[in-house]
């Protein structure tokens, strides 16, 4: 507690510098911003409806930033600090935290954000958005006053600042909801852009919203969100100056842009990882045995080479964002040494000495997914284990994830802040999504002791036995986390990647000569 | 005229016919080449197609291999020739179909006519209303990636074409006096069908499936190339054109040979079918 | 003439109904609906919110009550909305149909004056190189495939040439230079097969114009050369073009699909791949019936075109 209640404050004290070191992007590039012009950035997919609460896809969290704003959000070293809530304090029995907004921020159509609204939107977010398993623990969000809002909880919940920087977190305005009904195609709240028009499959174009409620940004007038869905177009098109800015999904492409002149390359580590996610109720796979050997099989390393062109790292279950979770390297890295007669002989006592047969499931539209296949089935095949690629199409394999419908699945994910989103929802066997319908019960009641731990430092010590507990379990596979890289145009100044790689980054960008 | 023209004229005539046999004969050759390459894919192929070797990734063109490697260091020359298996099997299992089903119902609609012609007609008319390969897209996209789907949509598009050109013929070959003549000796419809009027109008028939068969290739390596067919890491030209798409400037190699692949084994059915058609089938030109 | 349209015209509504029919059974074979598209991977949801998405899509009757109401719809006119885009199908189509009737034209006129040209020159050269080169050009070009020629010709012009043609879209009316800069290698893949097919047709209607017996009456009376080719072998070949060309207009309808997808254009083949994927019901079936109805109108002026250039063909029975 005490622990938590420091970091805090330090935050608040630095709160202001942080906004403004976000602002201006990296020191090194530190100028007085100029305003004005259009910055355009190319995406490869389009969203497919833009409400906060309903629509679940990545494409739409990447996008919300842009147009809403969170009570706090997470800066890109994964620090919470205070968005449109100025400050919080949890009450002596863990139960009640009370956050106090900023005051005179406005929503797009004038109106000012006040506690009404906080509670218009937890209230709608939990009556119909699948975004309320983030918030599971909470009982019920209460108005304390017009700047004040409570989020009472059933239980200690040390996920909150996570889930409210998350991606559901997003503040909406009543007004919105009830001038369009939903948020999908149109946008009410109080970020730095504002929604202009929107050809799907095309382009979304948003204004500068002037009333913005942090000093300074954003600089530029105009943002617009190019539709590329091919790749080689996004790098001849940012060699040829047409966009500003794209972010790669086949991390090989740097090696064509490096070098060239008139762009600015940028490297840093995701909150996401790719993983190889295996049924542990099917056949051989429940057996625990199985599942280590697959892990002693597989090169970690070789994948990442080959579906992320080698730039990422290898990852325990906390990726590097996540810091202060993330074990000594001394402790995982010893888990991810291919060892082939390991394996073999964990294979023949688990009596399955002669192989099996499973499917891998793989998501064409997916290029790490395509291009990570192949090879864990080249590896996977040196310990007897035949995986079949089996190509699903991203709605049937949505379809059959939810189903459990699947022996192996490569699999990603945009990874979560704390370590209770990330590892409850994923590896609870009862209460969370069990993404590998196993069971594991020890775990089970340490993930549920760690939500309501809000103490750090005793937090941090059961998710280190958590996380070597995952490592020895063998639920899925940890295969990479591959770096996120972008590209700028060089007159592009201010610009700071987030680990979620939502598009935080944009309310700070200006052009040199505009 | 002069003279002098006249000769060249007919020099030329001769120096036709050897070309267009030369020609056909080369389209024999390719095509055969590739029947080969089909059926013996396993002792050809210097390595097996999915083979990763990350000692050679991405490496050009050279004696270690032929055509160069691709991102998991598989040999490009081995996965051209096992794609020729997947580019055959569409096309001859969705042309076979689609040929025996449109020749069944082109010469049953054609000699039987009334009723059964025009419910049939009405039928294909729906299939016609869709543009070709949009319909072949769709239908594939619908049912789901694989090769079976490339099998199924290319059949569908080809049916009511073998069955249009099955029915013309036939209908115009049914009011000739040999026909009329051999029913009056009691023959009965099906006997006179099958064995007098088919026989007689095969010829364009033949021909267009040689024409379709080319066009069948061309058709499954678009599906491939659209990740509709032939689902990776199983090679076919068609996604490895596309898999290749992304290395165009790195390594080109990766998707230069499985097009030319493609445009020989097109090029040679089409030749295929051009000498047919002289031979067969005269009048059309 | 009149009677002829009428009867046309009730063929072409009994082929959209039998369309109507077969499209949409089609969709609901294929696994998956836009319920699991829109709930995502990460999402805890419950049996209920699913219950509530599929009955809000009206997914949740049975298939004949759904294709009645869609039915319903388009006898009123109404193409529908877009589930995944909760636009109308109509706005959506007309976004789109510029992008595509602009590459289908382009392809045809550059397919028409490349083939005829060439089939032409063939024909007035026969047996010499330039002969030979065509035909051997034309078998190469009905060979090729589309998107293998936009691969490589990608590759020349942007590795070879350092030039790549813009890659965000403009449409004609706000920049036709841009515009015309972006379609040109689309249009020249696109065209290519069908200019090698017109100049093939070209090339033998004018080789039979040419042995005909009056051509050559008029070069007794001492028409020739140039003149003589032109106004009257081109004037009768002409049918048979026609109607291959039109054919072509069709085919080329139909590969729009494949190039909008390999240069990424925003046209209509794209956006029934896309809606296929999405299991954008309304948006598939509308937008499918749409293009077929434009398929049969090109069919139709092309018969109709016929008729005009070749007056023994009466439309009547």
């Amino acid at each position: 507690m005490t622990n938590h209640e420091l970091s805090r404050r330090d935050l608040l004290k630095t709160g202001a510098a942080t906004l403004a070191a976000l602002a201006v992007g990296r020191p090194a590039l530190a100028q007085t911003p100029r305003s004005g012009g259009t910055f355009v950035s190319a995406q490869t997919t389009e969203a497919t409806g833009l409400d906060p609460q309903l629509v679940p896809a990545f494409s739409r969290s990447r996008r919300s930033p842009m147009m809403y704003n969170q009570l706090v959000r997470f800066d890109p070293d994964m620090n919470p600090v205070p968005e449109l809530a100025e400050s919080w304090d949890v009450s002596r029995d863990g139960l009640i935290w009370t956050f106090k907004l900023r005051q005179g921020v406005k929503f797009h159509d004038g109106q000012e954000l006040t506690s009404a609204d906080v509670k218009f939107t937890f209230d709608r977010l939990f009556e119909k958005s699948p975004g309320k398993s983030d918030f599971i623990a909470v009982d019920k969000v209460e108005p304390a006053g017009r700047y004040g809002i409570k989020f009472i909880t059933k239980e200690p919940f040390a996920g909150l600042l996570a889930a409210l920087g998350g991606f559901w977190g997003f503040i909406i305005s009543e007004a919105g909801i009830k001038k369009h009904g939903d948020l999908n195609q149109a946008a009410l709240g109080t970020g730095p852009f504002m929604l202009q028009d929107w050809k799907v499959e095309q382009q979304m174009v948003l204004k500068r919203n002037p009333a913005y409620f942090k000093k300074g940004p954003p600089y530029v007038d105009e943002v617009i969100l190019r539709i590329i869905p091919d790749e080689a177009n996004i790098v001849a098109a940012l060699r040829t100056g047409q966009i500003h800015h794209a972010f790669l999904e086949d991390n090989k492409n740097y090696n064509l842009l490096k070098d060239e002149k008139s762009l600015t390359g940028y490297r840093s580590s995701r909150l996401g990882y790719d993983f190889l996610n295996i049924n542990a109720s099917r056949g051989p796979l429940k057996d625990v045995r199985v599942r280590q050997a697959i892990s002693w099989a597989v090169d970690r390393n070789q994948i990442l080479r080959v579906a992320a062109a080698g730039f990422g790292r290898l990852t325990p279950p906390a990726t590097a964002p996540m810091r202060q979770w993330q074990l000594p390297e001394a402790q995982w890295m010893r888990y991810y040494k291919p060892d082939l007669d390991r394996a073999r002989k964990l294979m023949a006592d688990a009596g399955q000495a002669g192989g099996f047969t499973v499917k891998l499931g793989v998501i064409p539209t997916f290029p790490t997914m395509v291009l990570g296949a192949p090879v864990v089935a080249a590896q996977l095949k040196k310990i007897g284990i035949t995986a079949e690629i089996e190509n699903v199409e991203y709605a049937v394999w949505i379809k059959r994830w939810l189903a459990k419908d699947f022996d192996m699945t490569m699999n990603t994910t945009p990874g979560y802040a704390d370590p209770d989103t990330a590892f409850f929802r994923a590896l609870h066997s009862t209460k969370g999504q069990n993404w590998n319908s196993w069971s594991v019960p020890d775990l089970d009641a340490m993930l549920e002791e760690g939500r309501r731990t809000l103490d750090q430092k005793r937090r941090k010590e059961i998710y280190d036995r958590a996380q070597l507990m995952i490592l020895e379990n063998v639920p899925h596979l940890w295969l990479f986390s591959a770096d996120t890289i972008d590209f700028t145009q060089t007159l592009v100044k201010g610009f700071r990647q987030h680990p979620t790689t939502l598009l935080y980054g944009f309310e700070g960008v200006w052009l040199d000569r505009a | 005229m002069p003279p002098v023209v006249q000769r060249q004229a007919l020099w030329g005539r001769q120096l036709r016919h050897v070309l267009r046999s030369t020609v056909v004969l080369i389209g024999a050759l390719a095509a055969l080449l590739i029947v080969v390459m089909a059926l013996f894919a396993d002792a050809l192929a210097p390595r097996p197609p999915d083979e990763q070797d990350f000692d050679l990734v991405e490496s050009a063109p050279a004696a270690k291999a032929l055509f160069g490697t691709d991102r998991f260091g598989r040999d490009v020359f081995s996965r051209v020739i096992h794609g020729s298996r997947i580019s055959l099997y569409v096309a001859l299992v969705s042309i076979g179909v689609a040929m025996t089903l449109g020749g069944a119902l082109g010469l049953t609609a054609g000699y039987a006519g009334g009723a059964w012609d025009n419910a049939i007609n009405r039928v294909l008319d729906v299939f016609f209303s869709i543009p070709g390969l949009l319909l072949a897209v769709g239908i594939a996209a619908m049912r789901g990636p694989g090769v079976n789907s490339a099998v199924i949509a290319i059949a569908i598009v080809y049916v009511p074409i073998f069955a249009r050109v099955m029915r013309g013929p036939v209908l115009a070959e049914r009011e000739k006096d040999y026909v009329q003549a051999v029913r009056a000796l009691g023959a009965t419809r099906w006997v006179v069908a099958l064995k007098h009027v088919l026989p007689n109008v095969l010829s364009p028939f033949v021909v267009q499936g040689t024409i379709g068969f080319s066009q069948a290739i061309l058709i499954e390596a678009s599906l491939s190339y659209l990740g509709l067919s032939a689902q990776p890491p199983v090679p076919s030209w068609g996604n490895m054109l596309n898999e290749g798409r992304t290395y165009l400037e790195t390594a080109p190699w990766i998707s230069v040979f499985p097009g030319l692949a493609i445009m020989v084994s097109v090029l040679a059915f089409n030749l295929i079918g051009d000498g047919l058609r002289d031979i067969l089938d005269p009048n059309v030109r | 003439m009149g009677r002829y349209l009428v009867v046309r015209a009730y063929s072409m509504a009994l082929t959209l109904f039998g369309l109507t029919v077969l499209v949409f059974l089609m969709l609901r074979l294929i696994p998956g609906t836009v319920v699991e598209q829109m709930i995502g991977a990460d999402a805890i949801v419950s049996p209920e919110m699913v219950a509530q998405l599929k009955r809000f899509f009206g997914l949740d009757q049975p298939w004949y009550v759904q294709y009645a109401r869609w039915l319903g719809h388009l006898a009123g006119g109404d193409l529908g909305t877009s589930w995944r885009t909760g636009k109308p199908v109509v706005t959506l189509i007309f976004e789109r149909l510029p992008v595509t009737i602009e590459l289908t034209l382009l392809a045809v006129a550059f397919a028409l004056t490349l083939g005829i040209a060439a089939g032409i020159v063939s024909a007035v050269r026969r047996e010499q190189a330039v002969d030979h080169a065509v035909r051997v050009g034309a078998l190469f070009g009905l060979s090729i495939p589309v998107f293998w020629q936009g691969t490589m010709l990608i590759l020349f012009f942007s590795i070879y040439l350092r030039w790549m043609p813009p890659v965000v879209w403009v449409d004609f009316f706000t920049d036709p230079r841009r515009n015309l800069t972006i379609m040109l290698l689309p249009v020249l893949c696109l065209g290519t097969a069908s200019a090698a097919n017109i100049a093939r047709t070209t090339r033998a209607c004018m080789l039979d114009v040419l042995r005909s017996e009056y051509i050559r009456t008029a070069a007794a009376k001492g028409l020739a050369g140039r003149a003589l080719v032109l106004k009257h072998a081109l004037k009768n070949a002409l049918i048979p073009i026609v109607t291959v060309a039109g054919l072509q207009m069709g085919i080329l309808l139909g590969g729009t699909v494949v190039v909008e997808e390999v240069f990424t254009l925003p046209g209509v083949g794209r956006l029934v791949l896309w809606s296929i994927y999405q299991r954008d019901y309304p948006l598939t079936q509308s937008t499918i019936l749409f293009v077929a109805m434009m398929f049969m109108a090109i069919n139709l002026m092309v018969d109709l075109l016929y008729g005009y250039l070749d007056p023994r063909i009466r439309y009547g029975d």
